[in-house]
């Protein structure tokens, strides 16, 4: 796999200014978002807890008023002079229609000073004659106090009930009769009940000093006998009487906004708490919290999505200007880069395809001194060599004249002698062919080509002559989509020189190895687009004094070699951008390395 | 040895009767009653099988109920195995049946009628749910209850037509035998104002006055000719009683006649919030006009037996009446069954050739006769024509309780208990 490939500089650059754009939006957006949420959070409970305080005291106003209202009446009745009248039917008349047109009243009774029933509204109180327990007491607190209230107890349905008293005082003062109302408290339900605020969990109650519900929203509470607002001791600021609001927990352990005011009404001493969850209270609390935390959330995801766009414009340039800079890189020195505008990214893109174009000139110029002293490095080893075959041509022409000459003409030792000099010229005229090879710079026709199908294709050729010779070839390809712009036919030559020379470097058999690999030693710049195509054998190897030479023209071990081959292989891999390079152990084996550029096709994390 | 086991074979079928006895007592909702746990758990799950139904002293007493399965009303105090239940405990608080239909998916197999002296310690029941259904006199307090218990439903079960609501006389009495005084009451009470009620300040009417007759004003039975209505007029009715010498010489608002004070005994259905607004209204109505009303509130028994043994002096009334001229008759005169016992010749007269005749058009038209007499001698003082009484049940524990089509109430063994009760 090609994982070896270093980090893009681009996307690292990118990453960064996607990041800066994102956490200079972000850091001031949650920042701001934080300190809003929590200064709301914080008004917004101060101003639930003080709703409700307000609530729980206006409602603590209405049931005084409703008490008062109710005393107010029974004073009324009780200072109407037909009350204390003669007529009997008058009094029967004012107390049942204080009973009709009031639900509060329960039952209406005129008591007169020994404690016995004047008139009543409760039709069989009559009927029984029945008077008033405790009577001395009461007339002693209704002289006191001006009037007197009962506790409020549950009745014998089970309801709840209270009942007041008023003196009845005629026109000379005199204390007269006893005016009793027994006032039904399950009027008061619906104050209670219009009182709550909130959902299921929300409560409001009234409660007696004692702590006993007298309304409450849940019936239950008021109706069954020793239901008592236990958790009155949690709220400590109920003994000062003074209306309040406050979080508490209560015994089933919700936590609770409870709002207090006390009642106080002639000389009633009651409270009143509104309650609800937490939970439900400060639901709209929450709900602003989530609503502002997914506005945040919104807002970043949107930054940044902004942010990936705008640092993708500025980079676009940039990235231009590394894709080209790649290219050229490569060995495409007539790739130019397309400025984008006018801005210093573009300036610098023109200033490459002036240095690329330069680049240019000076590889070819370079090529051409290259060539001029591989020309006459060679001139040298030519001349060398064809000196050699001139000689035995010589020598053998002077022998061939000298046979010609003799009577008795030796036809064999003719025919040998101009077989030699023939030889001799094929010789030469082979050495002017090789000259020419090399002496001409090839000219290379480029196309996509996938390698490891090119190697595959020399295998099928070979591998038959390799197996009788005890030769296995082994190919290790780490993908098998590579793909190079090459000159099939240079580079097929190349690759066959190698794996002839491997069969050759194997006369006893062994192994050959092809592997195709992203490069391992080299210069991980320089590699970061090429392919390594090693060829190793296990054959006799090279010895390093001639392992120095053996890319040197006409330089071979072997007997019939030209010394050609690897000279030629070396030019047409550097002609294609790539370079060769061997090693080698003497009795264990040689390894060729070869390197190419290949196309951005190529998938290199395909494993084969 | 035989005469031993014999006894000890006695003694253990007796043992065991007392056991089951024991705890079929216990197992009846357990008022009271203490038993070991696993009566307790066994308890538990009849009462899952039980629904209550709240009844008024002052409707009817633990005697007197009825139940109605497929349509027909049985009273509990039916006797022979035929019946479709049977009674398993019975007392003047509580009267307990087991419904013989074979248990089904939500039947009811048994039913506790538990007796309230008031609406309101029903309406108390109600709010805790320990009453699943009860019939309640007045709308408002119907919905009350369901504003205070919301798993209470309300339905309105309409009455029958020609139930009215009236005072009835003690004809015997010896101030109300007067026809004036009767008049006079008639004509002093605001009928309009007893079938208007106010709901969460809205006045809303309950039913329609009756005007002289035990027939609603539709009906062919109704004498629509001529009939004197006894529409509020205090100033006749003053003029009725001061022409009879009824007058208040010693200022104390009642009138008096010959030393005799205009006091009236008037006996109603106690614990009946509807029955006590009548009363307190006739009461004030009476007021006005100088006479004395002493209010009774008794319970139905109390109630019976004092009409039965003429006890009374004037009786706040509901009846239904047939249409039929004996509806009319066994009401008012028929001894065997009538304790107001009234008796006029040409009333008496035209009952007879009723019974001679078999046209329809004349026994119409005599009962028109017969209702004008009555009308006249204003035996009773006709009040209105209730409309509606209202049933409220837990609609958490009970379904089809409500007849759709009838807008009433479907027989008990309709009703299916709900999954689970909220």
């Amino acid at each position: 796999m090609f994982t070896s490939t270093p980090v893009h500089f681009p996307h690292r650059m990118f990453s960064r200014l996607l990041a800066s754009h994102i956490l200079l939006v972000i850091i001031p957006l949650l920042t701001t978002g934080y300190f809003l949420v929590r200064t709301a959070e914080s008004n917004f409970k101060e101003f639930i807890l003080e709703r409700n305080r307000e609530i729980a005291l206006r409602s603590a106003r209405q049931i005084e008023l409703t008490l008062e209202s109710v005393s107010e009446k029974l004073k009324l009745t009780a200072n109407n002079p037909s009350i204390y009248g003669p007529n009997a039917l008058y009094q029967q008349r004012i107390i049942h229609n204080l009973v009709k047109k009031f639900d509060i009243f329960r039952e209406v009774t005129i008591f007169d000073l020994n404690g016995g029933i004047v008139q009543s509204t409760a039709f069989r109180r009559l009927g029984n004659g029945s008077s008033l327990p405790h009577f001395d007491t009461l007339r002693r607190q209704i002289l006191t106090n001006g009037e007197y209230v009962t506790e409020v107890y549950l009745s014998d349905e089970q309801l709840p009930v209270m009942d007041i008293y008023e003196p009845v005082v005629n026109e000379f003062d005199e204390f007269i009769s006893i005016l009793h109302a027994n006032v039904d408290l399950k009027e008061m339900w619906d104050l209670v009940d219009k009182s709550k605020i909130g959902g299921e969990g929300a409560e409001a109650f009234v409660f007696r000093s004692d702590g006993q519900y007298i309304a409450h929203t849940n019936r239950e509470k008021v109706i069954q006998r020793g239901q008592h607002f236990r958790e009155k001791e949690s709220l400590p600021r109920i003994a000062e009487k003074l209306a309040f609001s406050d979080i508490y927990l209560n015994q089933q352990g919700i936590e609770n906004v409870a709002a207090y005011s006390p009642i106080r009404a002639r000389s009633i001493n009651w409270g009143i708490v509104i309650q609800q969850p937490t939970s439900e209270a400060f639901a709209v609390v929450d709900k602003m919290e989530f609503q502002v935390q997914l506005l945040l959330g919104a807002s970043v995801a949107v930054a940044s999505l902004i942010a990936f766009f705008y640092s993708r414009i500025i980079l676009r340039p940039v990235t231009r200007l590394v894709h080209g800079i790649e290219r050229i890189a490569s060995g495409d020195l007539f790739y130019r880069i397309e400025p984008l505008g006018k801005d210093e990214i573009s300036q610098l893109a023109v200033h490459i395809n002036a240095m690329s174009t330069r680049l240019r000139t000076i590889q070819n110029k370079l090529k051409r001194a290259e060539r001029l002293e591989t020309l006459s490095k060679l001139a040298s080893v030519l001349s060398h060599e064809i000196r050699n075959p001139l000689n035995s041509m010589v020598i053998n022409m002077q022998i061939l004249n000298r046979e010609f000459h003799k009577p008795a003409v030796d036809v064999k030792k003719l025919d040998h002698y101009s077989h030699v000099v023939a030889s001799e010229i094929k010789r030469v005229d082979d050495l002017v062919s090789n000259f020419l090879l090399i002496a001409k710079p090839p000219k290379l026709t480029l196309e996509e080509i996938n390698l490891g199908d090119l190697i595959d294709e020399i295998l099928a050729t070979q591998q038959p002559l390799a197996l009788p010779k005890g030769i296995r070839i082994e190919r290790r390809y780490e993908s098998n989509h590579v793909h190079a712009r090459i000159d099939s036919g240079k580079i097929k030559q190349v690759f066959l020189n190698m794996i002839i020379n491997a069969i050759h470097a194997m006369p006893g058999g062994g192994r050959l190895v092809i592997e195709m690999r992203s490069p391992l030693t080299r210069d991980a710049e320089e590699t970061s687009n090429m392919i390594e195509i090693v060829f190793r054998d296990t054959g006799k190897g090279i010895p390093p004094d001639e392992l120095k030479h053996i890319f040197d023209f006409y330089f071979s071990t072997k007997p019939d070699g030209t010394g050609l081959g690897l000279s030629v292989a070396q030019q047409i891999v550097e002609e294609h951008g790539g370079s060769i390079k061997v090693q080698s152990e003497v009795e264990k084996g040689t390894e060729f390395f070869i390197y190419l550029p290949i196309s951005a096709k190529s998938a290199k994390t395909k494993k084969v | 040895m035989p005469q031993n086991k014999k006894q000890f074979r006695y003694r253990l079928s007796f043992a065991a009767k007392i056991l089951l006895g024991a705890l079929a007592t216990t197992s009846s909702l357990g008022y009271g009653q203490e038993g070991t746990e696993s009566i307790r758990l066994q308890q538990r799950r009849d009462l899952s099988q039980n629904i209550v139904i709240g009844m008024l002293t002052g409707i009817t007493d633990h005697t007197k109920i009825t139940i109605r399965i497929d349509d027909l009303d049985y009273p509990l105090s039916a006797t022979g195995n035929g019946k479709p239940f049977d009674v398993i405990n019975r007392s003047p608080k509580i009267v307990e049946i087991l419904l013989k239909r074979p248990p089904g998916p939500g039947t009811i197999t048994r039913v506790a009628y538990r007796f309230f002296n008031s609406e309101r310690s029903l309406y108390q029941a109600l709010l805790l749910s320990e009453v699943d259904f009860a019939v309640l006199s007045e709308e408002a307090m119907a919905h009350e209850v369901v504003r205070n218990n919301p798993v209470m439903l309300p339905t309105a079960i309409a009455k029958k037509t020609h139930s009215i609501e009236m005072i009835v006389y003690n004809l015997q009495h010896e101030i109300l035998k007067n026809l004036e005084i009767r008049k006079a009451i008639s004509f002093a009470i605001r009928k309009q104002d007893l079938v208007v009620h106010v709901i969460d300040g809205v006045p809303q009417t309950k039913g329609e006055v009756a005007k002289g007759s035990v027939f609603e004003p539709d009906n062919e039975f109704y004498p629509d000719v001529a009939i004197e209505e006894y529409r509020h007029n205090l100033r006749r009715a003053r003029d009725l009683l001061e022409s009879n010498g009824w007058i208040d010489r010693d200022n104390d608002g009642v009138r008096e006649k010959n030393g005799i004070k205009l006091k009236i005994k008037l006996a109603y259905r106690g614990g009946i919030e509807l029955e006590e607004s009548i009363a307190r209204d006739v009461l004030l109505a009476c007021n006005q006009l100088g006479i004395e009303i002493i209010g009774e509130a008794l319970a139905a028994s109390e109630l019976e037996a004092h009409l039965s043994s003429g006890k009374y002096e004037a009786v706040l009334s509901e009846y239904t009446f047939d249409e039929s001229i004996e509806a009319i008759y066994n009401f008012f005169t028929n001894p065997q069954t009538s304790f107001i016992r009234f008796s006029n010749e040409s009333y008496l007269m035209q009952y007879k050739l009723s019974q001679q005749t078999s046209d329809r058009k004349n026994i119409i038209g005599l009962a028109h006769g017969m209702q004008r007499t009555l009308n006249n001698q204003c035996v009773v003082s006709f009040l209105f024509f209730k409309w509606y009484d209202y049933a409220v049940h837990n609609a958490a524990k009970l379904q089809n309780v409500r007849d759709a089509s009838s807008s009433g109430i479907n027989p008990i063994n309709l009703w299916r208990l709900s999954g689970r009760e909220k």
